[in-house]
């Protein structure tokens, strides 16, 4: 059950790219959310084949991966919220520069994966929930989207907050997990079903995103 | 691993609160969805609350201006066409005649045109009340169509509220022109009753049966819709009882109803 989800979640995150190639829409990067999809599209396409198929050494693809996942989250949230407070979104790009510089110190020093992934989630989760309530605060200052089943953000900013909630402890624990006889899979388990929510979010989202 | 126990139960549920926050937060935009909904519902009111005055205004004002101007020099012309006419009669002229068939010409736009006026906005709403210029509109509809029309109201002495007089004219007129075009309607029964401060209109025709709210969801003109946008006006409902033969609408309004400005 456990294979086939993860199977399931990594092939699903090449049809949101494909959606905005059918939308004309997949260099368009005036749209917040291009860069994520991109970033999703690459990531499902290394880790199916380059770590399932190839057997590929991951350990700096995982290193390298929250630095891309913070600059497109950032992204997205910049450009959707066009914050009147910059200075607090600067506030977080030099906090996160700080985190991820320790979390590469840490992995560097004591070759573990698991630890930097806690300090780097946990960021990004405070991030994205951070970008979420303003979000919501806007939706009701402005009362600019008429639908919301209608809006590909909402399904954006649901999919992130889902996914990142869910899977916030299972990163932070991940280390503590993994050395002790719990199975490890059980756990992980959370992630690739947070995952697969992210993703079929991320199509809908896509999919309700105006064509050219 | 000691506490492994406490582990499971502290990421079990910790992610449950976790996707407990997230859910609220996302609840919060359901609420947002709901508000907007009532938000778009009280613009559209609004708007045609604004749309139904001013057209009630616009028929005011060409109602008289057709009365007072053009009626007036339509007058001015048949007077002054009668007393040519008169003239050339006295000098045996055979333009006489051509004149005289002008005049009836001249009287029968006349009555075409106080027809519309009147048809516009009847003079009567206003001065002499509903029932009064509804009973009018009724005898001109019994003389134009092969048509009767039954009407009875009771108390006596009952008054139809001014702020909603127009608005039920111009729906029981858009009823009743209905059941003409579609409805094949020979006779109609026309009741108002007052009773412990309610009113109680029941309109009940020999006419082809049909489903008011059906063919209200089916129809793409404005005719059935203007009727109930009229209706909320004055926090009226129209329901309709089923009967052996023909159609039957009720409309029932209580009287300390409010209706925004009708008189301007």
């Amino acid at each position: 059950m456990y294979q086939l989800f993860l199977y399931i979640a990594l092939f699903i995150g090449v049809i949101p790219f494909w959606v905005l190639i059918y939308k004309n829409r997949e260099f368009s990067f005036k749209q917040p959310i291009v860069p994520f999809i991109w970033l999703t599209f690459i990531a499902s396409l290394y880790e199916s084949v380059g770590t399932l198929l190839l057997q590929l050494d991951t350990s700096y693809w995982f290193r390298f991966y929250p630095l891309v996942e913070f600059s497109a989250l950032y992204y997205f949230f910049y450009r959707l919220i066009k914050p009147k407070n910059k200075t607090l979104y600067g506030v977080f790009l030099v906090l996160f520069v700080l985190v991820y510089g320790y979390s590469i110190f840490y992995w560097k020093k004591y070759d573990d994966t698991l630890f930097p992934d806690a300090i780097t989630t946990t960021f990004l989760t405070l991030f994205v929930f951070f970008g979420a309530i303003q979000w919501v605060k806007n939706l009701f200052e402005k009362m600019h989207i008429s639908n919301l089943w209608k809006n590909a953000g909402f399904y954006f900013i649901s999919g992130f907050t889902i996914y990142y909630s869910s899977t916030f402890l299972f990163f932070l624990l991940s280390d503590l997990i993994f050395s002790s006889n719990l199975y490890y899979n059980d756990y992980s388990f959370v992630n690739v079903l947070a995952t697969l929510i992210l993703r079929v979010l991320l199509i809908i989202g896509v999919w309700n995103m105006n064509r050219n | 691993m000691e506490h492994e126990s406490e582990l499971k139960l502290f990421f079990w549920v910790g992610t449950a609160i976790m996707l407990g926050l997230t859910f609220m937060v996302l609840l919060l935009t359901v609420i947002y969805q709901k508000k907007v909904h009532q938000l778009k519902q009280k613009e559209a009111e609004s708007l045609l609350k604004v749309s139904l005055l001013t057209e009630k205004k616009e028929r005011k004002r060409i109602a008289s201006d057709l009365h007072d101007g053009v009626i007036g020099d339509l007058n001015a012309i048949r007077n002054y066409v009668t007393v040519l006419s008169n003239q050339l009669e006295k000098e045996s002229s055979s333009s006489a005649v051509l004149l005289k068939e002008v005049t009836q010409a001249l009287t029968a736009m006349q009555e075409n045109i106080k027809c519309i006026s009147y048809n516009l906005m009847p003079p009567m709403l206003d001065d002499s009340g509903f029932l009064v210029a509804i009973e009018e509109y009724f005898k001109k509809l019994e003389k134009w169509n092969a048509l009767s029309i039954t009407f009875h109201y009771s108390p006596k002495h009952l008054v139809i509220p001014n702020f909603v007089a127009y608005e039920l004219y111009r729906v029981v007129q858009e009823l009743i022109s209905n059941m003409l075009k579609y409805g094949k309607v020979e006779n109609v029964d026309f009741l108002i009753i007052y009773q412990e401060g309610s009113y109680t209109i029941s309109i009940t025709d020999n006419g082809i049966p049909f489903n008011f709210y059906e063919s209200l969801r089916n129809s793409s003109g404005m005719g059935l819709k203007s009727i109930i946008s009229r209706l909320k006006q004055f926090d009226a409902n129209l329901t309709q009882e089923q009967i052996d033969s023909g159609n039957k609408l009720i409309i029932t309004f209580k009287e300390n109803t409010h209706v925004t400005d009708s008189h301007s």
